[in-house]
């Protein structure tokens, strides 16, 4: 398989863990697993303020993150299963840099308006434009991402001991 | 051709300001509400300074340089943090809880809650009063450290990335053109 596929692959599992840890605290709490579930709560503490009042509710106990945060997540995930039926994996080119802020600028307008008291923000505004950032950004990333990757292996090939004596080996066979 | 700069001094610089950003009360509130920002924040600064050291004889930077310089910029803001969030508990004490604590105080006396939400923010109160008293332990710091060393480097590489993105690929030159023979 090529290492550009097995990347993205890695890549997807590993959002998808993030995906399911969000869900996992309050499903955990709830079976009484609490020990665990707060364990993932503190976890995405760290990222997340984790208001009660912002955040999706599931079986009564509120989610890893907040709204906001969760439509990111969750868009990014979707934008990343749907990358490769839009894109190529191998093509290294990014969108330009009007598609970030086509991305970004909704979710920015939103968080300012909202602390600056003029317009409040509800809770589609911030699944919109949370899930607006969310999908947009694999396409802007995954590709960055694959191509450090590949990058780095590339080096670390030509760097190790080892890699010179095998192309000389193979030359000698 | 010169070899490329460098990546430690960037990288500081991006981690001061992270460690700043999460470690300090009530700014890494603000980190939380912009949902890690400022982190990813941290990673995009450290390679823009980096993409600065660099002049026309170095080979170019490379999407490899940003991945590195993100997560390498991540893990120093999580040291650095974590260093300032226990010097700030020492000095100012849990103030970042305390402040929550009046807030919700403050949105509990408006009476404008439902008796359902009501009673959550009464069991987020008490809980962050528990936890005030009880001060801070060496379990909490430890844990804290921990998971902020696997996030920080996780969101500081897609800060990294992003401004690779932004700012970090070079046009390529043209070469100039031959003069015309007559």
């Amino acid at each position: 398989m090529k290492l550009s596929i097995r990347l993205y692959r890695y890549f997807t599992v590993f959002v998808s863990l993030w995906c399911i840890g969000i869900l996992a605290a309050p499903l955990l709490k709830h079976a009484g697993w609490t020990q665990i579930a707060d364990m993932l709560y503190s976890f995405f503490s760290r990222v997340c303020h984790q208001d009660d009042a912002r955040s999706f509710h599931v079986e009564g106990e509120k989610i890893g993150v907040c709204i906001r945060c969760s439509a990111i997540y969750f868009g990014f995930f979707l934008g990343l299963i749907t990358l490769p039926l839009s894109r190529a994996l191998k093509r290294k080119n990014v969108p330009a840099i009007g598609f970030f802020l086509f991305a970004v600028l909704p979710m920015v307008v939103d968080v300012v308006l909202n602390a600056a008291g003029i317009q409040a923000s509800t809770t589609m505004t911030r699944v919109i434009t949370g899930a607006l950032f969310g999908i947009s950004m694999p396409w802007f990333i995954v590709p960055i991402f694959i191509e450090a990757c590949l990058q780095l292996n590339s080096r670390n090939k030509n760097h190790s001991p080892d890699a010179g004596v095998i192309r000389y080996a193979r030359k000698t066979q | 051709m010169h070899e490329k700069p460098s990546k430690l001094r960037a990288a500081l610089i991006g981690g001061i300001i992270c460690g700043i950003i999460t470690g300090l009360p009530v700014i890494s509130i603000l980190n939380k509400c912009c949902c890690c920002g400022g982190v990813m924040l941290c990673g995009l600064t450290s390679l823009y300074l980096y993409k600065k050291e660099f002049n026309d004889e170095m080979p170019p930077l490379e999407s490899s340089d940003a991945l590195v310089l993100g997560i390498i910029a991540g893990l120093a803001g999580a040291l650095i943090g974590t260093v300032i969030e226990i010097l700030s508990n020492f000095i100012l004490g849990p103030i970042d809880k305390q402040i929550v604590i009046k807030l919700l105080s403050w949105v509990e006396s408006r009476g404008t809650l439902p008796p359902d939400t009501l009673n959550k923010v009464d069991e987020m109160i008490e809980v962050l009063q528990k936890s005030v008293e009880q001060g801070i332990k060496l379990k909490e710091i430890f844990s804290d450290l921990l998971f902020s060393l696997i996030l920080y480097p996780i969101f500081s590489m897609l800060g990294g990335l992003i401004g690779y993105g932004i700012f970090g690929k070079k046009k390529p030159t043209v070469p100039p053109m031959p003069p015309m023979q007559q």
